[in-house]
């Protein structure tokens, strides 16, 4: 099944590698103009007279850890932002054949998770290496406790941006006949709004680093019962929105005056 | 010794189209043809068997393994040949045979390149890029290569060349030569049938009209040829259908008593034959 699985992925890859370069051109340009107007904002006060612009730069990211926080919380933005259109173009599915070969719904349920667990160790890994690549770091802070959290939050927000499922054929049946699409209210749920708080988690997160709050056990535990939610909205929602391609139907609609 | 293919009591809506009813058992070693119009339900009831559309009601067991509660056993014993190919079209039929193959339990990928071989089609070529024929070929390897049992094809000699049908009536033949496998087969070319099915099954409108097999169906109906007042004057509730056409007169009788139909010219309908009665008659849409 993990053969299936690679095969997937790397099915997906070739097919947009030239939007996947695109992409990544794009995020460096963001991500590059992003740290350029949030140091602007610092520079001002950081930079000696007769000193130029890049250097000036360069002094003070090794030397303000007020800096560094900024410029790796500005670079996140665009990885996150990276990652969301990547893997738009990389949903979740089921291979067709396992429709219709000899596989139970237990083996089918199983592949979707491997798949899941695949795409989001993979989806972790490209943002710490880009993330790395752009900022020369990835974690904001050496404090375990940030550490966790930091950790908590990207995988939660790499598992949301991961639950999305394989369209199907639901553009075509959406223009023929409309009724026939049922809404996948799970897949709403974890694609906005699970999305939308933990971009709201990430962004308090990034500011404390950045505004340098110490870290005390009662806001690490603040952290964890909030962890703890994004567990329970992740179960909630997985299992229902993998449950969904196990049906053939719902992914491939039977389009009426299709060849009968 | 159990049927390889068991319904009883199906149901399923397919949007305008209902599966009504749908009772049908298949023994090993036969060959049964599913045959009606074209938008009768033989495709849907094809894909309903093999739990791509979900039942509303009604049980399908394969080879004694019911299809809700133990689905990979069912499927283990189904080889299939659909009119779309489920396979991934961006890789190699070779590849697809290894990656799907081993999802069977008795695959035997050294079979399946030897089939591939008998069927000239190269294990190199990509799915996407093979022919409707060669579609069908490589799916009928990979069924043969698992030691599939049923064989469920959806129209596999539609749109084939006459020299390609030809072959393929052959191998469905020799799949069942052995007593121990069977096949279910949907076409609206009722000459397939006339040549290679035991049963008959006739759909339509989503229901199972008529059922019977090779031997009832010589037994059973005739077609008596006579002038437009013998055909008029011949009565009987056996008598299904009269057609009055402009050089000739006919009827469709089924199980004539002894007597019945002298001084007329008689013939054994062919399934074609029987399809167009029925429909005169008012009994198939």
């Amino acid at each position: 099944m993990i053969r299936i699985i690679f095969n997937d992925l790397w099915l997906d890859v070739k097919r947009n590698f030239l939007t996947f370069i695109l992409y990544f051109v794009v995020y460096g340009m963001i991500a590059i103009l992003g740290v350029q107007v949030t140091l602007i904002q610092f520079l001002r006060d950081l930079q000696s007279s007769g000193q130029d612009y890049s250097a000036a730069i360069l002094d003070a990211m090794e030397t303000s850890p007020t800096l560094q926080a900024a410029a790796i919380s500005v670079t996140a933005v665009a990885t996150i932002l990276f990652l969301w259109l990547v893997l738009r173009k990389m949903p979740i599915r089921l291979a067709r054949p396992l429709y219709v070969c000899a596989a139970g719904e237990k083996e089918k349920m199983h592949y979707l998770r491997l798949h899941l667990i695949v795409k989001v160790c993979l989806s972790l890994v490209l943002a710490v290496l880009v993330q790395l690549f752009m900022s020369g770091r990835f974690f904001v802070s050496d404090n375990w406790m940030e550490i966790v959290v930091q950790l908590g939050l990207w995988f939660f927000l790499i598992l949301a941006l991961n639950l999305r499922t394989d369209p199907g054929n639901r553009k075509e049946v959406l223009e023929a006949v409309p009724e026939m699409v049922t809404e996948k209210s799970e897949e709403i749920v974890a694609g906005v709004y699970w999305f939308a708080l933990l971009i709201v988690e990430c962004i308090v997160f990034y500011t404390l680093t950045v505004t340098e709050i110490t870290w005390t056990l009662w806001i690490f535990l603040v952290w964890l019962v909030l962890l703890a939610v994004n567990v329970l909205i992740a179960a909630k929602c997985s299992s229902p929105i993998l449950a969904y391609m196990l049906s053939y139907e719902k992914m491939y609609y039977p389009l009426p005056d299709k060849k009968e | 010794m159990e049927n390889l293919l068991e319904i009883r009591n199906l149901n399923k809506s397919i949007g305008s189209l209902k599966l009504n009813d749908i009772n049908l058992s298949l023994e090993p070693g036969y060959i049964m043809g599913l045959i009606g119009r074209n938008g009768a339900g033989k495709t849907s009831l094809i894909k309903t068997i093999l739990r791509l559309y979900q039942k509303d009601s009604g049980d399908i067991f394969i080879n004694g393994h019911s299809m809700d509660t133990q689905e990979r056993e069912a499927k283990d014993d189904i080889g299939f040949v659909l009119d779309e190919s489920p396979f991934e079209d961006n890789l190699t039929i070779e590849t697809n045979g290894k990656l799907f193959g081993s999802l069977y339990s008795r695959y035997d990928h050294t079979l399946f390149l030897k089939f591939c071989s008998r069927f000239e089609i190269s294990p190199r070529q990509k799915v996407g890029k093979l022919s409707k024929g060669q579609k069908t070929r490589f799916q009928l390897a990979f069924a043969l290569s698992h030691d599939a049992k049923l064989f469920l094809m959806d129209e596999p000699a539609a749109g084939l060349d006459p020299l390609f049908r030809r072959e393929l009536l052959g191998y469905m033949q020799d799949i069942v030569e052995s007593g121990r496998r069977s096949i279910l087969f949907s076409t609206h070319l009722t000459s397939d049938l006339d040549q290679i099915g035991d049963y008959i099954a006739l759909m339509d409108s989503g229901s199972l009209c008529l059922q019977l097999d090779r031997e009832e169906l010589n037994e059973r109906f005739y077609i008596a040829h006579g002038t437009r007042e013998q055909i008029e004057h011949l009565f009987g509730p056996n008598v299904i259908c009269r057609l009055h056409e402009a050089y000739k007169s006919s009827l469709l009788i089924e199980y004539p008593q002894e007597g019945q139909l002298l001084g007329l010219e008689t013939a054994r309908p062919t399934l074609e034959d029987l399809m167009y009665y029925l429909c005169k008659g008012g009994f198939i849409k």
